[in-house]
């Protein structure tokens, strides 16, 4: 079934490279979020820490103040952390989202399992629900 | 003896419309909500009356601002949650908005009866951070429609 997002996206290529654009800067704001709460510092102590105002890491975080890859170094530094990149081929991102829970909620009603690969390569096996190393 | 019997009835019969009516706005709703789009954790759907503020949406806001409100709903129904509340905020009485920051805004609600199902009521962009009381109205009204537990 289309959905309202993808009709918007197929309307024109530029709607695709803005939605990329969005997609990356949600992600960044996202993951500092995330490490925020790992390590359990507030927007204040981050501004503590950046010695800059608390308003202006408000700005980066809800992304309407670009963030650059230097003030994104600088909060990673500042939280103890590391930033990871990694540039993919867009057809490769189909499975980005492929959630497991669902699987292991089946797992656990006892109605297959699970063995992990040594490569990391999961593939289906025909028995349902059961998951089987490839090499 | 005869009014107990006469009101237990009454009641059996009460609660016969009641159940019809609930089948009925059911049914409805599965006729007439439209896919959002369908993410890992949610499924967002959205009323008629979001698909004619959409239409609006489309001419009126620009383009990166669409982007952004469709990414953070995109993310939402991945992941389950947005961490900003500047971009993801719990307003009164169960009623949840999407915010881009050139104002534009999605409100919604998480359907009570049908889990994993966020309803976007309708589609607004104005500068304003505060819930009006007329959207608040709105996504009440929306909502008596498409969520027959409200």
């Amino acid at each position: 079934m289309r959905t309202t997002i993808d009709s918007w996206l197929n309307e024109t290529p530029e709607h695709q490279r803005l939605f990329a654009q969005e997609g990356l800067i949600l992600e960044a704001t996202e993951e500092v979020w995330a490490a925020m709460e790992r390590t359990g510092k507030s927007k204040a102590d981050l501004a503590r820490l950046l010695n800059t105002s608390k308003a202006n890491i408000t700005q980066v975080l809800n992304g309407s103040r670009n963030l650059t890859l230097r003030t994104l170094a600088d909060i990673a530094f500042a939280l103890g952390q590391t930033v990871k990149l990694q540039i993919t081929d867009t057809a490769e991102q189909a499975n980005e989202w492929e959630d497991i829970r669902p699987l292991m909620r089946s797992v656990r009603r006892g109605m297959g399992t699970i063995q992990i690969a040594a490569n990391q390569e999961w593939v289906t096996d025909p028995n349902p629900l059961r998951l089987i190393a490839s090499r | 003896m005869n009014s107990s019997v006469r009101f237990n009835c009454a009641n059996i019969f009460d609660q016969a419309l009641a159940l019809k009516s609930k089948l009925r706005l059911k049914l409805t709703y599965k006729l007439t909500a439209m896919l959002f789009y369908k993410g890992v954790t949610l499924e967002i759907v959205q009323t008629p009356d979001a698909t004619e503020c959409w239409k609006e949406v489309f001419v009126n806001a620009p383009p990166n601002c669409v982007a952004q409100l469709l990414r953070l709903a995109k993310r939402l129904a991945d992941s389950g949650k947005l961490r900003s509340p500047d971009q993801f905020n719990n307003e009164d009485d169960g009623f949840w908005a999407i915010k881009a920051n050139c104002g534009l805004r999605a409100y919604g609600w998480y359907h009570s009866s049908r889990r994993g199902v966020f309803v976007i009521s309708h589609f607004i962009l104005k500068k304003k951070q505060k819930l009006s009381p007329s959207d608040t109205e709105r996504m009440r009204q929306n909502r008596r429609q498409y969520d027959p537990d409200y």
